[in-house]
């Protein structure tokens, strides 16, 4: 395995990513090795995702259910009052969220993954959703709690293309 | 210190981040504008002098470096808008293609108020 397919499957730094994310721009603590109460279970969830390509093309999403999402879109956005949340504002939000995270992973792994090209986030919601892998794609997983109170998972999913188009 | 803002980005919710954030770098514009399309953006500029824009890399449609090119080439007369790219790329070669283009200098994501006041005042 090579040096950047380590790094891809490397849950720390997916975390590590999340965690600046939420640090700079979020403002909700989290915690990436304590004990995460939130079952997601078969709950409505929020998907954020954006998909790359480069030496290897693939996708980041994060997930969490609707509750969190709510959380995170009013710490985003800086709103007092759920009052002043548009319906649009929380898919926009977890957009956002995913494709930071990718840029900040992106930023991480430039030295060994080089340029990548990234979409621009789409988000959908539902119950248990789950990746449908396809032949040679590896799948990376990683959870954090967010404020102790929810979780939030990420999946990377990659495959090498040596960087054809 | 600069009168007006142009913030160019197809999301909605990054556009009202990126103004509270510029609120609360401590920056102050007498007027602060909207576009959530880099061709949107193009139009505003076409016909209003701005004196720095704040624009989204990644977007649908025309991209925010196509946007930048657009306007150096097209409207000379906004030579003096100071351009600042919002973007969540940060590698040398994006940076190398965005000064290239037009830009004035870049802002990455996630950001802090520090790091606009950082790159926006020696700007104004």
């Amino acid at each position: 395995m090579s040096e950047v397919e380590k790094d891809l499957c490397n849950p720390s730094a997916l975390r590590e990513a999340i965690t600046e994310v939420f640090n700079t721009m979020v403002f909700m603590e989290i915690n990436s090795s304590g004990p995460i109460e939130e079952d997601l279970g078969d709950q409505p969830c929020i998907l954020g995702s954006v998909s790359f390509r480069g030496l290897f093309d693939g996708s980041l999403s994060i997930s969490c259910s609707a509750a969190c999402a709510k959380e995170i879109t009013m710490n985003l956005l800086a709103f007092e009052d759920e009052d002043e949340m548009e319906p649009s504002d929380i898919p926009d939000a977890i957009g956002e969220v995913a494709n930071m995270t990718m840029g900040t992973l992106k930023t991480m792994l430039y030295d060994r993954l080089g340029e990548i090209t990234v979409s621009v986030p789409t988000v959908v919601s539902g119950c248990s959703m789950c990746n449908a892998l396809r032949a040679g794609e590896v799948k990376l997983s990683a959870t954090v709690a967010v404020a102790d109170q929810y979780c939030v998972q990420l999946n990377l999913v990659h495959m090498y293309s040596g960087g054809k188009a | 210190m600069a009168d007006t803002l142009l913030i160019i980005d197809d999301s909605s919710t990054m556009r009202r981040i990126v103004k509270r954030t510029v609120r609360m770098s401590g920056l102050s514009f007498s007027e602060t504008f909207e576009a959530e399309s880099g061709e949107q953006g193009f139009e505003k500029l076409s016909a209003d002098a701005i004196d720095v824009v704040l624009c989204d890399v990644n977007m649908t449609g025309m991209s925010g470096i196509e946007m930048v090119r657009k306007v150096r080439t097209e409207l000379p007369e906004r030579k003096d808008t100071r351009i600042i790219m919002v973007t969540t790329e940060s590698s040398a070669a994006f940076v190398a293609e965005a000064m290239k283009a037009g830009a004035d200098g870049y802002i990455s994501k996630p950001f802090t108020p520090e790091k606009f006041t950082e790159k926006l005042t020696p700007l104004l």
